[in-house]
């Protein structure tokens, strides 16, 4: 008995160690930057997430979608240090990231109750005055209208959860979830499991990958997107067509390691990647060294610097592109 | 010696109804999750729905009107006044949420499975 009893408690305490740490967990929902927000920590801390998302709200609310308002100072600093990283990664990629399409994005009522497809005429119209437009950066005191920032704010915003923990500087970790941008802080036994959805079935599994902590961002035209005459507008709009971006990517889901900016570059990065299409995957893979996964139409995934995981049966085939 | 090895088979005995013991809640947890969708308008739960159950139901609370229905373990919007029909076009889900921002409305699944940490 004596020789074996120390074995047996160790195991024991070790299985029910493992059943308890699966209960002792926090979760807030809650909403902001126009979608669900989930917190998930091992410490009471979720709050702490909650009070940074709902400050970048304030912030990003006036110049995303329809309800535009007048801008801080705070609100400008915030706006303009968006644009000056989507241009800094456009010249760094060759991206056509554009940030001015506020007018466009009306015009099709993407982030509204009813969004429709403009007439042809309306389309050329705002065109002609977007080319005439001066990209000036955001000010305070004015309402813009011009800027549209729906594709830097979460990931912007999951910077700012990011510096508010590391001010405390806490033990355990925290998952912020903004549906398609995410922070994974602190450190978690075994690392984050990443589930990427299916873009072509959202209730599937593409696969996953599993990372020690970070940023991740998802960009594609499956999830917000409206129907009329049987045709599918997805939410991502080119400045150059006036049309949804014609890409043969489904969706991009780009890892960013937990430095100043991730979140931002993720989020950001996703897009860009996305408008580009399969055809540049290559270079942003073995020449830029970006992690990510990325789906087209015919069901291929390309993965660059991840160790991503197929989910069987999910009729894809996974092509490694290198990284 | 007789005696020590009648010992080793009860120190065996021991150690297997200490690990079932143990492990009964992990294992009755893995076996039947419990899994369930909340439904939070403006930042207050609404309800709470099982998951294993088919069933419809028409939360009160939220502005307009939305009928949430589940079926084979997967939850759906399956009616809802807003004009945008994001949350319609969803579909059934079984992992992640559905976004009703006309509504403020969000529906999160819950599952007992612990196999993601997160889903994007």
């Amino acid at each position: 008995m004596s020789e074996f009893f120390p074995i047996a408690a160790a195991v024991c305490a070790a299985v029910l160690l493992c059943s308890c740490s699966k209960e002792n967990t926090f979760t807030e929902s809650f909403f902001a930057l126009d979608t669900a927000v989930t917190v998930t920590s091992d410490r009471p801390l979720t709050h702490m997430v909650r009070e940074a998302i709902s400050d970048a709200d304030k912030t990003f609310s006036k110049v995303c979608g329809s309800k535009r308002d007048i801008l801080t100072e705070t609100d400008a600093q915030r706006i303009n240090f968006c644009l000056d990283y989507a241009e800094k990664l456009n010249s760094e990629y060759n991206g056509k990231l554009d940030m001015y399409c506020g007018r466009l994005v009306s015009l099709w009522g993407i982030s509204e109750d009813d969004p429709k497809v403009p007439s042809e005429q309306e389309i050329t119209d705002t065109l002609d005055l977007l080319k005439t437009l001066e990209k000036a950066p955001a000010e305070s005191g004015k309402i813009n209208t011009d800027i549209e920032l729906g594709a830097a704010a979460k990931g912007y915003a999951a910077d700012m959860a990011k510096e508010a923990l590391d001010s405390e500087a806490p033990e355990g970790y925290i998952i912020l979830s903004a549906e398609s941008s995410v922070l994974l802080y602190g450190e978690k036994a075994g690392g984050f499991k990443i589930g990427v959805k299916d873009p072509l079935s959202p209730e599937n599994m593409l696969g996953s990958f599993t990372v020690p902590c970070g940023f991740v961002s998802t960009s594609g035209g499956y999830e917000r997107y409206f129907e009329e005459n049987g045709v599918k507008y997805s939410h991502i709009l080119n400045t150059e067509t006036g049309y949804p971006v014609n890409t043969d990517l489904t969706s991009v889901t780009v890892y960013c390691e937990l430095a100043e900016n991730g979140g931002l570059r993720s989020d950001l990065l996703s897009t860009l990647i996305y408008c580009e299409g399969t055809e540049m995957l290559k270079k942003f893979a073995q020449t830029e060294n970006i992690a990510f996964i990325a789906a087209d139409k015919n069901k291929n995934i390309y993965v660059s610097g991840l160790d991503f995981q197929p989910q069987e049966g999910s009729g894809y085939v996974c092509r490694i592109t290198g990284g | 010696m007789q005696n020590n090895r009648r010992l080793k088979a009860a120190d065996i005995a021991v150690i297997i109804t200490l690990l079932l013991v143990f492990a009964l809640p992990l294992l009755m947890g893995n076996l039947s999750p419990a899994s369930y969708a909340e439904v939070i308008c403006d930042g207050k739960e609404l309800m709470q729905i099982p998951m294993n159950k088919d069933g419809s139901y028409t939360p009160e609370g939220i502005t307009g009107h939305m009928t949430i229905t589940v079926k084979n373990g997967k939850i759906a919007v399956t009616r809802s006044d807003c004009t945008g029909q994001q949350c319609v076009n969803m579909g059934y889900i079984s992992t992640g949420s559905i976004v009703c921002t006309p509504n403020k409305a969000v529906i999160t699944v819950h599952s007992g499975s612990t196999e993601y940490d997160v889903i994007i």
